[in-house]
């Protein structure tokens, strides 16, 4: 691999969008390409607890006990050894206004990214989105062409509801995820009333395969997707990969870590460190490059290679803010044996908010993950846990973040990645939002509500924002860097605000559309 | 307050007489050898459950001594940052017995109750009481 037209920088969402557009034109992905090293061997998360496997639940080394001391330490989803590789990138500290460390998080080195864990809501940007946090240089309508053969490839699930014009279209809908007996209640109570209330509500969307789609089964909703990645049915990124590969129209070279690259008239001398061979230096030429690292890692290389120790860029997170919904009509009632954790999503249809509501199902959690948060005794709580769960429901609160001066990114003398984020207000529209959900019969309080700390929602964008006319670390609307012709970025460091709603679909669109770019741009 | 590292070892026999005494606080049994030794182990092997705070160690070890009510007055000793070692000692007891597949507490194959609402009002008043008894306990022996 001396040469190649189009190198491609890791295997998440983004690079793999990206390389899709190039396949069959000589591109090559590279990543690092961490996999699992152990998996979850159960169909189901309730048959792994009626045998009472410890290793395979809390791991063999406690790695899922590792918030038992420090609570939020690692994100709730990345504890379990068969998804904690997922975040076996670059590790960064986030520190909030006080300067403590508050989160402490990684960028990825696995095979697919960041995709191996995420919630799967892929949903698209609309015009109303763009505007409501402003800074964008493209438009929806530029991306749509994108997202319509992204969802195509995919395979959505939802519904054409009160929630379909806030989520944006999507021309093929697979039949909506199942949800429970507690979400299926507020729905219908919604139902009744919607047109007395300020909150739109609807099914969630998302990439699961509620049927078989283009060959692959559908999703066996075992509630295990705190404990393994290999979740049939659910996308990822391994899944478009897979299918290049088969087609033999791109080249992957995976135990490769990119570290540096230099521009030249007529390509980009790359250096890679091959860690399957001790971490000897290699070099690739390429006659474009396309960053999709990770927003973190991203910002990180790009920092390192211009030498830039202490530089500030912009960082951009959605730290959500988690509430929870009592529904007492259903409290003792069974909890269902199957399930997905995100049941249903909602948006504040008041004073032009744009904030996006995800609400979940808590019931397929270890109970014990629950019992620190309840403010009576355990002995009590445990009693209370299985009288209250097929009432209960958690609302996750998604704000724009249109992202602020004091919030940066910055590499350290020892190269490591800083992350300072000061400005961190509470949701304002917290009392809001609960009053609507009473109206429905779910109740809640604000002192129940939990702030996420900065870094917690992986959400990061913005370290490197297009511009029309970029300035320094920022990138073209092509995604080149400000300085390069042939270098550009295609996650979501790119993206310069962000609405409420999950990037994924955006940045995986977004790095698509950039590499029709580099298709089209003659050299 | 200053944090004071504890040895690296444990004594064997204090960790399983603390386990025999928060296991029967949570679920008033006592453990069965499998649990026991596994909540040892995790003493052993993770290592945040050897940096806390002496007098809170301390508070752990009256609590076992004197009888205390470990459940009662947990959620008093409940801090933000670093949890106290007896909550994360009682998490830990929790977790082990749910993923050994253990106790009927986290049974979730139940049919529907009948009474349900007075059944939550009758645990509210029971943790009322434990919280108001830990309270008291807590104030009275000086726990940290």
């Amino acid at each position: 691999m001396d040469f190649v037209n189009y190198l491609v920088v890791g295997s998440g969402p983004s690079g793999v969008a990206a390389a899709r557009k190039l396949q069959g034109k000589g591109v090559c992905i590279v990543d690092v390409g961490v996999q699992a090293e152990s998996d979850f061997s159960y169909d189901s998360f309730r048959d792994s607890l009626s045998v009472g496997d410890l290793s395979a639940l809390l791991g063999s080394r406690w790695e899922f006990l590792g918030n038992l001391v420090t609570p939020n330490r690692l994100h709730s989803k990345l504890r379990s050894p068969g998804v904690s590789y997922v975040a076996s990138g670059n590790r960064f500290n986030v520190r909030d206004s006080s300067g403590e460390v508050v989160n402490q998080g990684a960028g990825s080195h696995a095979l697919g990214g960041m995709s191996n864990a995420w919630g799967a809501q892929l949903l698209r940007y609309t015009d109303n989105d763009l505007a409501s946090v402003g800074g964008w240089p493209i438009t929806a309508a530029d991306l749509n062409p994108y997202y319509a053969e992204l969802e195509q490839h995919i395979g959505i699930a939802g519904k054409a509801d009160d929630m379909h014009g806030f989520l944006g279209e999507c021309e093929r809908l697979l039949p909506p995820v199942p949800i429970v007996s507690a979400a299926s209640e507020l729905l219908d109570r919604y139902n009744r009333k919607r047109h007395k209330l300020g909150v739109k509500l609807g099914r969630a969307r998302l990439a699961v395969l509620t049927e078989g789609y283009r060959g692959y089964e559908s999703h066996k909703f075992g509630e295990s997707e705190f404990f393994s990645t290999e979740q049939r049915g659910i996308y990822t990124a391994r899944r478009t990969l897979n299918e290049m590969l088969e087609s033999g129209l791109v080249n992957y070279k995976s135990g490769l870590e990119v570290v540096g690259y230099h521009e030249n008239e007529g390509f980009v001398e790359v250096s890679l460190r091959d860690r399957g061979r001790g971490g000897e230096l290699r070099t690739v030429r390429a006659r474009h490059v396309l960053l999709g690292c990770g927003t973190v890692q991203t910002a990180r290389l790009i920092l390192l290679n211009n030498g830039a120790v202490g530089r500030k860029l912009p960082f951009l997170d959605h730290p959500p803010t988690l509430f929870p919904l009592f529904i007492p009509s259903k409290f003792g009632m069974p909890l269902p044996s199957s399930s997905y954790p995100i049941q249903l999503t909602a948006t504040l249809d008041q004073g032009g908010a744009r904030d996006m509501i995800s609400i979940y199902y808590p019931g397929a959690l270890l109970w014990s993950d629950l019992l620190g948060d309840m403010p009576i005794p355990m002995g009590s709580a445990l009693r209370l846990l299985p009288k209250l769960l097929g009432g209960m429901l958690v609302g996750q609160v998604w704000e724009p973040s249109k992202g602020s001066p004091n919030n940066r990114i910055y590499l350290t003398k020892s190269g490591s990645i800083q992350v300072d984020y000061p400005d961190r207000e509470p949701y304002e529209r917290l009392k809001s939002v609960l009053r609507e959900f009473r109206l429905l019969g779910a109740y809640s309080h604000p002192r129940l509500a939990q702030i996420a700390p900065p870094g917690w929602g992986f959400h990061y964008a913005g370290c490197t924002p297009m511009r029309v006319h970029p300035r320094e670390f920022e990138t073209h609307t092509d995604g080149r860097l400000w300085n390069s012709k042939r270098v550009r970025v295609i996650d979501g460091s790119v993206l310069p605000t962000l609405p409420a709603k999950n990037h994924s679909l955006t940045l995986m669109a977004n790095a698509a559309r950039i590499a029709q770019e580099v298709l089209i741009c003659g050299y | 307050m200053a944090m004071e590292v504890m040895g690296l070892g444990f004594d064997q026999d204090s960790i399983s007489r603390e386990v025999v005494y928060l296991h029967a606080c949570l679920f008033g049994l006592p453990p069965n050898e499998r649990l026991i030794l596994e909540y040892c182990r995790a003493h052993h092997e993770i290592s945040d459950l050897r940096g806390f705070d002496s007098a809170q160690v301390r508070s752990v070890e009256l609590i076992v001594e004197m009888s205390l009510d470990a459940v009662g007055i947990e959620p008093w000793l409940r801090r933000s940052g670093r949890r106290h070692p007896l909550t994360s000692k009682l998490l830990l007891l929790s977790y082990l017995k749910e993923c050994l597949g253990d106790g009927r507490e986290y049974d979730r194959n139940f049919t529907r109750e009948s009474f349900v609402y007075l059944r939550i009002a009758f645990q509210l008043i029971l943790a009322f009481a434990r919280l108001t008894r830990g309270l008291y306990q807590k104030k009275r022996y000086g726990l940290r």
